[in-house]
Order: structure tokens, then C-alpha cells, then sequence
């Protein structure tokens, strides 16, 4: 599965965040060794968390052997956010369990569950419905330009963008700011008159005072 | 100002960025020079979404920002939340819809020539280039907004303009270009 719309092909929708920080002079020599360590790891059925990201081929997010020539175009860090997730449908799970539940009660000739109890027959049996299925996959192109340090992320989710700042810190030791009406305008170098405007802004308003008040 | 007081605390420009653009692109017949960039034609089309509060205008059509509901909206108080728009540069033309809060760019359809079975780095190249063409245009007006948005004579007079513009009325563009001009005239003279 390959990404139908972003960097590569489509119509683009994305978030945009300013790289900041001790960005390394040479990224593409100083830091493949840390995206590498990142890649992305498969899901195992027993794990306790419910998903898992990490980075992949921009091009093919079922290839996390990442190299120079899959990561870095030229002056742009290409990158794939993959994200995995165990979708297990809850008619499904309630299902099974209630199944496991009743023959659990019929074994140890028992009338309920104790909370403990019910507690690990719905870890058995999310593990056992995992093994069934294969996680949902996800994949979000990423770009960051190195000649500029703007990043564009593709993708307008708050959760997505959460789910990048923590990855992509740990990977390359450096800030994310999300480009907002606020950050862009701060970044233009407002000079001390203008700081002291910005700071005491008012949101303004085309209503007529006369109209608001009828 | 913090980090969060920066991003949730002016969140508001970004609305007040999309209706500038739009008096703008009204005042000067979609013929826009942002400083410090190629010259460009703009216009909002197709959608506009217009708030206060929860109260909310949603408008379709060829060119909604021009209907007497989308005035009537902006005369409530409301100001867009989202706009569709379309830039021309030169003989490349963008479509998009513009988030106002956040400045996120969504649906974009780039003037790509090559197409998708040629080159994949070179596809993406052209796709990356075009992209920054665009928001070369799009930070220099937003660059152009904040300037004017932080001066004087927003409040005097580019607020009464377009207070003017918005209520049916026919607005001095004299005075508003001659009033752009002195703020961003100055700003670039004290950058040289």
C-alpha cells in the first residue's frame, strides 16, 4: 500500500512545523543511524499496547529497512509515519468474550466473575482475536526541508501531529514548532514597536457597534 | 509570549488574515503584489465558511465571497474559518482551501507538468518546487497582513475600510492602497 495523497502523488493536505534547535550541519551523515533505530517494529499480539508507530519508506510503508537512498532527496528528509493499530471490532470482541466468560463460569462451576478475573479473560482473549487479524496500517508522508528547516507533515490531525513531535524528537534531538497565525507572525522579526502590538492584540471585528446592539 | 499562548492565543489572525485577503483581492481586482514576491492574482471561490462563536455560515457557489449572504455573515461578526481559494502565478494556477486557524493548506492541486509514471524524484522534485512557489506568495501576504495588521493606522483606518467594504458601501481604495502603501513603504525602507 502506498500513500494515495501527499508528497508524491495527489492533492496535498498537511500541517506545517518549523525545525528548531541544534539542527546537525550534515543531517543526512550524522542521523540515518538514529532513524534507522527508529523504523518501524511490527506489532506482536501480546503486546500490551493497543499501537505502535515508527518510520518507513515514504514510497512503501511495509519497507522499514531504511537507507541514505530511501530517506534523503537532495536537500529533503523523506520519511513515511507509519502507524499501526489492533482494530479489533467491539461486536466482535464482546462476542468472544461473553463465549469465554461462559465457558470459564461452566469449568469452575462458578455463577460470576470476579472484576481480576474478567480482567485477564479480556486480555486472553484480545490476544487470541489479534492473532486472527492483521493491525490497521497507516502511513503519513513527512518532509522535512533542509535548506529552509520547514517541515510538512501530511496530515491535519492533532493526534497524528502529537504522535510526530514525540518521534520525531527522539530521532533527531530537535524542536517542532507547529506553524499557527501566532508562530508565523512571531518569526517575522517584528521589530519593538510591533513586538508590543502583537502582544496586546484584540480580535477584531466588521460588526457595526449599532448592529450588535439591536 | 509562550509557546501556547503564541499558537491558542492568536489563533484569531489567522481568520482576520482570510477576510484581508479577501478585501484585498476585492480592492485591487484580484491583482496582488506581496512584498518581496512575484505578483500574483488571488481570489477566494467555490466555499466559505464564516464564524462567531458557534454560530456558523456555510456558503457554496462560484464565487460565494461575493454574494450579499457572505457580506451579511461578515456584518454579523463573523469572519472565515475556511476559504477555498485560487492563486495564479504567472501561468501557474493553485487551488486549495486555507484553514484560517492553523494556516494549514488542504485539497491543493499543484500545476504539475510531468506526470506520474515519469521519474519518481523528479515528479517529487517538481511537486516541492511548486509548493514552495506557493507559500512564497502565501507568507509574503501573510507577512504584508501582519505589518499592516501592527500598525497605527489598522485601527484608524484600514478597520473603517474595510468595516465600510463590508457593509455594501464602496470603500476610498485610494486611501487604503496609500495607507498599505506608507506602512509597508516604511517597513521596506528600514529593511534596506
Amino acid at each position: 500500500m502506498g500513500a494515495t495523497l501527499g508528497a508524491l502523488r495527489g492533492s496535498l493536505t498537511f500541517s506545517r512545523f518549523y525545525v528548531t534547535g541544534d539542527i546537525p550541519d550534515d543531517v543526512p551523515g550524522t542521523t540515518l543511524k538514529r532513524i534507522r533505530a527508529n523504523a518501524f517494529q511490527p506489532l506482536s499480539p501480546d503486546d500490551e499496547k493497543n499501537e505502535g508507530a515508527g518510520w518507513a519508506n515514504i514510497d512503501d510503508p511495509f519497507d522499514t529497512d531504511l537507507d541514505h537512498e530511501k530517506v534523503f532527496y537532495n536537500e529533503y528528509v523523506c520519511l513515511g509515519l507509519r502507524l499501526d493499530r489492533w482494530a479489533i471490532p467491539s461486536s466482535l470482541l464482546k462476542q468472544h468474550l461473553r463465549e469465554a466468560e461462559q465457558a470459564l463460569l461452566a469449568k469452575k462451576g462458578l455463577e460470576r466473575l470476579g472484576r481480576q478475573a474478567k480482567a485477564d479473560l479480556k486480555t486472553m482473549v484480545v490476544r487470541k482475536l489479534r492473532r486472527q487479524l492483521v493491525p490497521s496500517l497507516k502511513s503519513y508522508d513527512v518532509v522535512w526541508n533542509l535548506r529552509t528547516n520547514v517541515l510538512h507533515l501530511y496530515s491535519q490531525s492533532e493526534r497524528i501531529a502529537t504522535l510526530l513531535d514525540d518521534l520525531f524528537k527522539r530521532t533527531f534531538k530537535v524542536d517542532l514548532v507547529p506553524e499557527s497565525p501566532g508562530t508565523a507572525a512571531d518569526r517575522l522579526g517584528l521589530d519593538a514597536k510591533e513586538a508590543r502590538a502583537f502582544a496586546g492584540l484584540e480580535p477584531m471585528t466588521l460588526a457595526r457597534l449599532e448592529e450588535e446592539a439591536r | 509570549m509562550e509557546l501556547l499562548d503564541l499558537i491558542e492565543g492568536r489563533r484569531f489572525m489567522g481568520r482576520e488574515f482570510v477576510v484581508w485577503l479577501w478585501f484585498e483581492s476585492e480592492m485591487q481586482e484580484t491583482n496582488l503584489e506581496p512584498t518581496g514576491a512575484d505578483p500574483v492574482s488571488m481570489w477566494l471561490e467555490a466555499q466559505i465558511t464564516l464564524v462567531l462563536e458557534k454560530e456558523e455560515s456555510r456558503l457554496k457557489g462560484a464565487i460565494p465571497a461575493s454574494s450579499p449572504e457572505a457580506k451579511e455573515a461578515l456584518r454579523q461578526g463573523k469572519l472565515p474559518k475556511e476559504a477555498k481559494m485560487r492563486l495564479v502565478r504567472g501561468d501557474r494556477e493553485f487551488v486549495w482551501t486555507l484553514k484560517a486557524d492553523s494556516l494549514g493548506l488542504s485539497g491543493l492541486k499543484l500545476p504539475t507538468q510531468l506526470k506520474k509514471n515519469d521519474e519518481k524524484h523528479e515528479v517529487f522534485y517538481e511537486r516541492m518546487m511548486l509548493l514552495e512557489d506557493l507559500e512564497t506568495s502565501l507568507s509574503a501576504l501573510y507577512a504584508d497582513f501582519v505589518r499592516l495588521r501592527l500598525a497605527d493606522p489598522w485601527d484608524d483606518e484600514v478597520v473603517p475600510l474595510m468595516t465600510s467594504w463590508a457593509h455594501g458601501e464602496k470603500p476610498d481604495a485610494g486611501a487604503y492602497l496609500a495607507t498599505k502603501r506608507a506602512v509597508l513603504g516604511e517597513k521596506r525602507k528600514r529593511k534596506r
